[in-house]
């Protein structure tokens, strides 16, 4: 995982190629730059999305040029990149109640029990219906593009888990306000299942594009599995919080210097 | 005294309704002539059958009449998928059924009166493969659990189907099938090949007679007719050659064979069957007429060109459509998960800003 700086005062520089998961580790690298300076990290966000950039990637093309450059420059200096691509196709089918409601076997759990009283959809289904949305590709062919650019070890970091409370959901809806008004919020069992489902599939394709897979935080995890209460964004249930960022800068940083704390 | 042929008419004669017909076009040729009964339109027409049957839902959908489906996926599965893991290639997820033999044993074990001894076969994979319908759950069922539950499914939706049809097309495919021998089961794929081991003690080869598809096939047809009194059916058998035999003649001989079997059987249970007809599409596809021309170049596969003319002419005797309409345009299964997508984006782009 890229090269290790021995002593604080060699910094290490850390630079984060994402999506819009890492807006919570913009935030916190901010917020903490004084705290980060002092244990010597550098830690730099390079936002894909963003209107300079847009299209961002197409298939067919590529990364936009300037991104492109841009992404190269700053890995050129870092001491190891970190992804964040993707992260929230599942919530295109766990966020909000279906119809007829659902749920399936888990392929990486199977034993994980089915809800009572919801149609059981073979596993193989929701993995397909996953993988065929527009989102899903789109991400799938940025992470298997990647590599071949960047010619760096890279390491991608998994998306944030579903948050348990329904009720704290509720109040956070954000932009999905008025799609789940409609139909009410998928329930927890199956959120979670199919965070754990796109997690499952993208360190498939981690592991095919030469990419480590790097699992969510477990200090930001409850003990289900499910995303720490003070994780959540505001008005935003698909995304975590600055809080949340700072754990991944934990993690991050300590994959490098095991005795680091982000103090910020 | 006249003699019989003076008083046949046009299409018994070779020249009046092969050669000329051929000179002026293959597509000319009919050997249909007249239908046996005709199909109202809002008829529920079921089908099931080799693979060259699959041909006839899909050009039904493409005439614009909907074929009768009884078990469809999930809507939160886009139909690419759903047709992936083998819904709407048929009525009910059943896969290819190829012989006479797995089309009544599918029926007996949808009713319960049949329960294989073998459940399930694993896959390369340790996945779990149902043995009567393979190639429908690519890459094969996660748990036991979730084959036997999608099996009390699929049983259901053909429970349904054959109780409320008005029409059953069945394509007789092979005569060749293997089957346990512990209790017949037939199956439609070599154990093996797909899932499970081969075992020789275990398995063994069928190669059913003419006598053994009409026994089949008229239990077949009381008991359907037990269920549901009104059900037609049209037999047609596939022009599709066997892609290999499992006996001992050369594979063109063990071909001939049982496409004359499956013809055989298949013209004895339209006589003695009022409500059953026979549909020539064995005789469009491969008939010398057509020098040919109706198979790709590996002698074996359908050219779109010959399906097309076995489902112009089904069209135009069964059901009076003589100009295929225009395919309405398939509307997303789940509206809804378009819109989420687009909000998806959106916020996403939006946290993506936020500082």
């Amino acid at each position: 995982m890229g090269r290790t700086p021995a002593a604080n005062d060699v910094p290490l520089r850390l630079l984060c190629l994402g999506q819009s998961h890492f807006g919570c580790v913009s935030r916190a690298a901010d917020a903490g730059h004084e705290a980060l300076a002092r244990a010597g990290v550098e830690i730099t966000t390079l936002v894909m999305n963003q209107p300079q950039f847009d299209p961002h990637f197409e298939p067919g093309a590529g990364l936009h040029p300037a991104l492109r450059d841009e992404a190269l420059r700053l890995s050129a200096t870092a001491d190891a990149v970190y992804l964040s691509i993707g992260g929230t196709a599942h919530c295109v089918f766990g966020l909000m109640e279906h119809e007829q409601p659902f749920d399936f076997v888990l392929e990486p759990e199977p034993t994980l029990p089915l809800l009572p009283g919801r149609e059981a959809v073979a596993g193989g289904l929701i993995r397909g219906a996953l993988e065929s949305t527009s989102l899903f590709r789109h991400q799938r062919a940025l992470r298997r593009f990647l590599p071949g650019v960047l010619r760096r070890p890279l390491a991608l970091l998994e998306s944030p888990p579903p948050l348990f409370d329904d009720a704290r959901l509720l109040a956070n809806l954000g932009g999905y306000r008025r799609l789940l008004t409609e139909r009410g919020i998928a329930p927890a069992p199956v959120r979670r299942k199919l965070w754990r489902l796109h997690s499952f599939l993208v360190a498939e394709d981690c592991a095919a594009a030469g990419i480590e897979f790097v699992a969510a935080p477990s200090a930001a995890q409850d003990t289900q599995g499910y995303l720490a209460p003070q994780a959540l964004a505001d008005d935003d249930p698909t995304h975590a919080n600055t809080w949340y960022g700072r754990r991944l800068i934990e993690q991050m940083v300590r994959r490098h210097r095991a005795d680091f704390a982000f103090d910020a | 005294m006249a003699h019989p042929y003076e008083q046949q008419p046009e299409h018994a004669f070779w020249r009046q309704a092969v050669a000329e017909p051929a000179a002026r076009g293959i597509a000319s040729v009919d050997p249909v002539v007249a239908p046996a009964f005709r199909i109202a339109r809002g008829q529920r027409i079921a089908t099931a059958g080799s693979c060259f049957a699959q041909h006839v839902a899909r050009h039904l959908r493409q005439a614009g009449v909907v074929p009768f489906v009884t078990e469809d996926a999930h809507t939160i599965v886009p139909r690419d998928v759903a047709r992936a893991f083998g819904y709407g290639e048929f009525s009910a997820r059943y896969g290819n059924v190829y012989t006479s033999r797995q089309l009544l044993q599918l029926m007996l074990r949808a009713f319960g009166e049949f329960e294989p001894q073998e459940p399930a076969w694993r896959n390369g994979e340790g996945c779990w493969i149902d043995p009567f319908r393979p190639r429908v759950h690519p890459g094969g069922f996660l748990t036991p659990g979730e084959l036997q539950a999608d099996r009390e499914r699929h049983f259901e939706a053909v429970r349904r189907l054959f109780a409320q049809l008005d029409v059953f097309v069945f394509t007789l495919g092979l005569t060749e099938t293997w089957a346990s021998r512990a209790d017949g089961a037939v199956f439609p794929v070599c154990p093996g090949v797909l899932g499970g081991e081969f075992d020789a003690a275990q398995y063994e080869l069928l190669n059913l007679g003419v006598d053994e598809v009409c026994a089949d096939m008229a239990t077949f047809v009381e008991l359907l007719g037990q269920i549901n009194p009104r059900a037609k059916l049209v037999l047609t058998v596939s022009p599709v050659p066997l892609v290999a035999t499992a006996g001992e003649r050369p594979v063109m001989v063990a071909n001939s064979y049982s496409k004359a079997a499956l013809r055989v059987a298949a013209e004895k249970l339209s006589h003695a069957y009022g409500h059953v007809a026979y549909f020539p599409s064995y005789e469009i596809i491969t008939g010398g007429f057509n020098q040919g021309r109706y198979f790709a170049p590996d002698q074996r596969s359908v050219t779109d060109d010959g399906v097309a003319h076995v489902m112009h002419l089904f069209l135009q005797h069964y059901l009076g459509i003589e100009q295929s309409a225009a395919a309405a345009p398939e509307a997303p299964r789940d509206p809804m998960l378009a819109r989420l997508v687009a909000v998806t984006q959106a916020h996403c782009d939006e946290e993506a800003l936020a500082r």
